[in-house]
């Protein structure tokens, strides 16, 4: 993994997260994922993709149940106390910033990419489907609330 | 009386967010969903200000402020793009199709009231 595509990414997360809900994550060490891991407990995901003529990138955005409605009460009026339509669309259009960020700042250095939009899927025990064969890094982020993690792959083409 | 705004994003999310900002501040808010039903609004009634999204379904935002400005009620009716992505590109079209100015996402709630307040005046 190229640290020159990842470290837009979250840095473009964080910016997120912290101008929109005045949050600021802390994060672990990154590791490999498995191909067939499964993310436990509920949560949500956004996945994108990034096509480009240099490379392509997959990257997710997972939320546990907890992170991502303490998101939602930091960012919008009104008590959220479970996952539904509002904090579906809250999570994709994270998904949307975060990546539009990054493709922002991967411009800059003349990576050019086209933005897929958000895919998003809610549920229990599922695994997350990169279209690629280039290895998956997945990064943890943590609040006292409730942890999400960055899972993105990069293949040049 | 207050001052309209109307608001134009396939996000509910982010009118949630934008209407709590401006409501908050006195601020009428109208929303629509996507570029079609934004210029249905804003011909049934002249709003003071028009934020919009570029990225939506059935008409985008260039294609939007592209009719508000042939509707002599939205010749000058500041429009403030609010959007993803800025590349220099983009901020050309969205200039020509005449859009006042651009706010990038994320953005400060506190920041945005302030540029509205800024072009309302």
């Amino acid at each position: 993994m190229d640290v020159h595509f990842i470290n837009p990414v979250i840095a473009s997360l964080l910016n997120v997260l912290s101008t929109m809900a005045h949050l600021e994550p802390t994060y672990g060490s990154p590791k490999i994922k498995e191909k067939n891991d499964v993310v436990h407990g509920k949560n949500l995901t956004g996945l994108m993709s990034m096509v480009g003529k240099q490379a392509t990138a997959s990257i997710a955005l997972t939320f546990t149940e907890a992170a991502i409605l303490h998101i939602a009460r930091k960012m919008l009026p009104g008590e959220f106390s479970r996952i539904d339509g509002v904090v579906i669309d809250l999570a994709g259009e994270l998904a949307n910033m975060a990546l539009g960020g990054a493709k922002g700042d991967l411009e800059k250095e003349g990576f050019l990419f086209q933005l897929s939009l958000p895919t998003i899927i809610v549920g229990s025990d599922y695994l997350i489907a990169h279209r690629t064969k280039a290895p998956i890094i997945m990064l943890p982020f943590f609040m006292p609330e409730g942890d999400f993690f960055v899972e993105a792959s990069y293949e040049e083409t | 009386m207050a001052k309209a705004v109307l608001i134009v994003d396939d996000s509910g999310a982010i009118r949630m967010m934008v209407s709590c900002t401006l409501e908050s501040a006195g601020y009428e808010v109208i929303e629509a969903a996507d570029g079609q039903e934004g210029l249905d609004k804003a011909k049934a009634r002249t709003v003071d200000l028009v934020l919009t999204d570029q990225n939506m379904p059935r008409m985008d935002g260039f294609a939007m402020i592209k009719n508000l400005r042939a509707m002599p009620a939205y010749k000058t009716v500041p429009v403030l793009m609010l959007t993803t992505e800025c590349g220099d590109a983009m901020k050309a079209q969205g200039k020509a199709a005449g859009a006042t100015g651009w706010l990038v996402k994320p953005f400060d709630p506190q920041k945005l009231l302030e540029m509205a307040k800024r072009m309302i005046r």
